[in-house]
């Protein structure tokens, strides 16, 4: 276990002692220049603004889905699931690219206007624009977390307000929505600290018009091979990402007790909605989908088997589509040429041991915390949740100043992506773990040592098997992550660890161009598609064979 | 005078499913104590829920204090918020948001009481119902009873002219079941408001009731005082929904014993109204069961069993060819 606090706390205290190096001199004058910078501000500013804009669409967007989905009697609620479930497959960055293709300057939309002599002046790299995409991925969070909590929601209480008086208006205002509070909260802050980590939106449709939020600033800063600057900028986004989460967990924790307990009305009355307004949701709600779902997909999928060169459909405006403008050459090179396979391969590879290793490393810390209390066995759990409070670009950064110098130098292998990836997905393995563990019965555990049995039998033969859906469903979702992963790989990838998220975020830059993104976009999505779907299959199948085997 | 009418509503929650109540009749008189009795699913809440406009029946008609709250003749239905009837339900529904304070003054403030108003009136409640040291608490942090006698105060705070108390004390362990029902009683008694209980407890209804309704697959099934029900059930369900009752398809033996003959088929007799003696009907002893004050024979009369409660076991064994006599008895319809 000790090797799990070297891995997390020596890259944090690395990145620390970086920010006071200047030229092995330590002072604290790139703090001066960081704070001095008004560039820095600028980015920050930035910064807010695109959480607060986000926050808003995700809010207003996941919370009406959530409510028609719930309080509603819509004819079609699986549509909504399913869509939703599809938002939060795509990653933003796939998005940004869609947007991109058919918003663009040279885009699918502007092609349509050039046809009716119409003129085309929206601009895809904008505030906007990365707003809708980082939405279009996180709404689904405050989707789930609002659709959760009106599950909760007695409708007795809801019942007893209406016997004592209360109007429509001040039901809503007194009544629903203060319950409705905690769920917007904390799926708020999860938009907030996800915004703030994100790189890839913001470099994709910010960046082209000099627009700079923390992340990029961060990148820039490291391209510029400004360490110590760095390091600082990196020091400060983790304080903000810090606040953010423990706020969140103060908020949490005052919330405790307004917590309610599932109702036992099963009778949900909903609004009815009538057959006309029936059809009219149906049609608003298709149409919203096909705006920011199905298009985005069609995009890239159509993008995808788009030739490249020496058509004029791309290189001049005026030509129609035709057939032979498509063709299978993206995936061709792909998967012919090799392109795919090592990163494909690598990202397996490297999911695959780093998603073991977490989910073992956390059942242990887990399996401590529960069962052998005590000062060291919370102060591992904090620790290795640490991280879950760092973004993944600083996580990165972190690494690669810790992991270059001896004694424990990885920088340029496999190795150095590897345990960035544990660092990152233990805290993730141990919450889903936790939620499991929270069930069992201490008494199975007692019995077994009043029956003889070595910690480490109990820890094998009972533990493992009693968290073994906790324990998968980590994995999996861990697993999942480094397919779609781009920051952590990007800083650290050397030209033989190359992962599928370098290939995506990096191969318009290699002469290939958004076609051949959209080519590795559309098996990034497939690939992220079978896991869930496979996640959800086993899910259901364990919860099956629970029922019987009880 | 505070009666309530309810005349022939008929309820279902959906068109594909049957009617939860149907042509219901019941009338609750000014100030009285009606206990509503049934097993789970027989349609008690639906009939709550109807009378507070929760749910709206598809026909009939509903009266109260000579005000018609709902006619489906006349297309009228007054929606729950201008009814003015306190309404407590089983899982007490606090708002989880609001402490105990809050809880109370919320219908208060929706009435567009006076501050003032409020908090007097929040006060008084809080010490008669015994809260007033948990003022500040939310509701998860009070017990099942604690949190029941907030609901209570705050179904009876705003004086509602009719109060509606859905299985109140269904989730309460058997002692705190007994005090809260008295200080339910004693609401009543000294509010002197019109009240409707449902439960499916028989103890309960006999402790509370000025009268007790014994309702079945939406029916009514009995309404009388509970000696009344306990006295002379009505029928075979009656009968075996009240109290411990032998029930016995009428024999020749039986007319015989009893003297009377009758088109009915059965009767209803109180294990504590058979006696055994040394004339009578035969029966064998099957079981001897200790129940602390007295002891439970299982007789065996012509394949149909027979329970009996007798003071000492020392003259029986099981096996034992036994006579006993029938001191009182009830005809019950089919």
């Amino acid at each position: 276990m000790a090797s799990v606090v070297l891995i997390v706390l020596y890259p944090i205290l690395h990145l620390l002692f970086q920010s006071f190096n200047d030229n092995g001199i330590l002072n604290f004058s790139a703090y001066g220049d960081v704070f001095t910078d008004k560039h820095t501000y600028r980015a920050l500013s930035n910064t807010i603004v695109l959480q607060a804009i986000v926050l808003l669409i995700t809010w207003i967007l996941g919370g009406t889905l959530a409510i028609i989905r719930v309080k509603t009697n819509y004819k079609h609620k699986k549509m909504i699931d399913v869509f939703v479930f599809l938002s939060l497959v795509i990653p933003p960055f796939i998005f940004a690219t869609a947007m991109k293709l058919f918003l663009g300057n040279a885009g699918f939309l502007s092609r349509v206007y050039y046809h009716l002599n119409w003129d085309y002046h929206f601009n895809v790299y904008s505030f906007s624009s990365a707003a809708v995409c980082l939405s279009l991925h996180m709404y689904p969070f405050v989707y789930y977390g609002i659709k959760n909590r009106l599950l909760l929601i007695d409708e007795d209480v809801i019942n007893s307000a209406r016997t004592v008086g209360s109007s429509k208006l001040y039901l809503i205002f007194k009544v629903i929505i203060p319950m409705l509070m905690p769920a917007f909260i904390s799926t708020g802050f999860l938009v907030i600290a996800r915004t703030l980590a994100n790189y890839s939106v913001s470099a994709e449709l910010l960046l082209p018009i000099g627009t700079e939020v923390l992340t990029t600033r961060i990148y820039g800063s490291l391209s510029s091979l400004a360490l110590n600057r760095t390091a600082v900028l990196s020091l400060f986004m983790v304080f903000l990402s810090v606040v953010v989460f423990i706020v969140s967990l103060w908020i949490e924790k005052r919330n405790k007790n307004r917590e309610m307990s599932v109702s036992s009305n099963q009778e949900k009355p909903t609004i009815n909605l009538g057959n006309f307004n029936n059809k009219l949701l149906f049609t608003i709600l298709s149409i919203l989908f096909f705006l920011i779902t199905i298009l985005p997909f069609i995009t890239i999928l159509f993008a995808s088997f788009f030739k490249r060169w020496g058509l004029k459909f791309f290189t001049g405006f005026g030509e129609p589509l035709l057939w032979n403008h498509l063709s299978f050459g993206n995936y061709l090179i792909l998967f012919k040429e090799g392109l795919i396979w090592t990163p494909l391969l690598n990202s397996f590879m490297y999911g695959g041991t780093a998603a073991i290793i977490s989910a073992f490393i956390a059942s242990v810390i887990v399996y401590l915390y529960n069962y052998r209390k005590g000062p060291i066995s919370s102060l591992l759990l904090s620790i290795s949740q640490l991280p879950i409070t760092i973004p993944n670009i600083i996580l990165a950064i972190a690494s690669m100043i810790a992991w270059r110098t001896s004694p424990f130098n990885f920088y340029g292998t496999s190795t150095i992506i590897i345990i960035t990836y544990i660092v990152l997905f233990t805290p993730i393995c141990i919450k889903q773990i936790q939620s499991v563990s929270q069930n069992l019965d201490v008494a199975i555990f007692q019995a077994a040592k009043t029956m003889g049995a070595s910690e480490w039998k109990i820890y094998f033969s009972i533990y493992l098997n009693q968290i073994r859906n906790g324990l998968f469903s980590g994995f999996l979702i861990v697993f999942l992550i480094s397919f779609k992963e781009i920051p952590i790989s990007l800083l650290l990838y050397t030209t033989n660890s190359k992962t599928l998220g370098v290939l995506l975020f990096a191969i318009q830059s290699n002469n290939y161009g958004l076609e051949m993104t959209s080519a590795v976009a559309v098996i990034v999505i497939l690939i992220s598609l079978i896991i869930n779907l496979g996640l959800i299959f086993i899910k259901k199948g364990l919860k099956k064979y629970e029922q019987t085997t009880n | 005078m505070n009666k309530l009418l309810i005349n022939n509503i008929s309820v279902k929650y959906d068109n594909n499913s049957g009617y939860i109540l149907e042509d219901f009749s019941l009338e609750v008189h000014d100030q009285e104590f009606l206990v509503i009795l049934g097993s789970s699913g027989c349609g008690k809440s639906t009939l709550l829920k109807s009378i507070s406009g929760l749910v709206s029946p598809a026909k009939g008609e509903i009266i109260y204090n000579n005000n018609c709250y709902f006619d489906s003749s006349k297309s009228l239905n007054t929606p729950p918020e201008k009814r003015n009837m306190g309404y407590c339900f089983q899982n007490y529904a606090l708002c989880p948001h609001m402490n105990v304070y809050r809880n109370l003054a919320f219908p208060l403030k929706v009435k567009k009481y006076r501050k003032a108003g409020i908090k007097s009136k929040v006060c008084e409640m809080l010490n008669f119902i015994d809260m007033a040291r948990y003022k500040s608490k939310l509701p998860n942090t009070l017990s099942g009873g604690e949190k029941q006698r907030v609901a209570l105060g705050r179904a009876l705070i705003y004086d509602p002219t009719l109060l509606l108390l859905d299985e109140p004390l269904a989730n309460l362990d058997a002692n705190l079941k007994r005090d809260l029902s008295k200080s339910i009683r004693k609401i009543h008694d000294e509010f002197k408001v019109t009240t409707i209980y449902v439960t499916h407890d028989q103890l309960e209804a006999f402790e509370l009731a000025d009268r007790i309704a014994i309702m079945q697959e939406g029916k009514i099934i009995q309404i009388g005082t509970p000696k009344d029900i306990y006295d002379s059930p009505k029928n075979i369900f009656v009968a075996k929904f009240i109290g411990r009752n032998n029930i016995l398809k009428f024999d020749a033996s039986l007319y015989k014993l009893l003297g009377i003959h009758s088109n009915k088929k059965y009767l209803a007799v109180r294990p504590k109204d058979i006696i055994l003696s040394d004339m009578g009907l035969e029966s064998k002893i099957t079981d001897i069961k200790y129940l602390g004050n007295y002891y439970e024979l299982s007789l065996d009369y012509n394949n149909q069993m027979v329970y009996i409660f007798i003071d000492s076991i020392d003259d029986y064994k099981i096996n034992d060819i036994v006579y006993f006599n029938i001191q009182k008895y009830v005809i019950l319809n089919d």
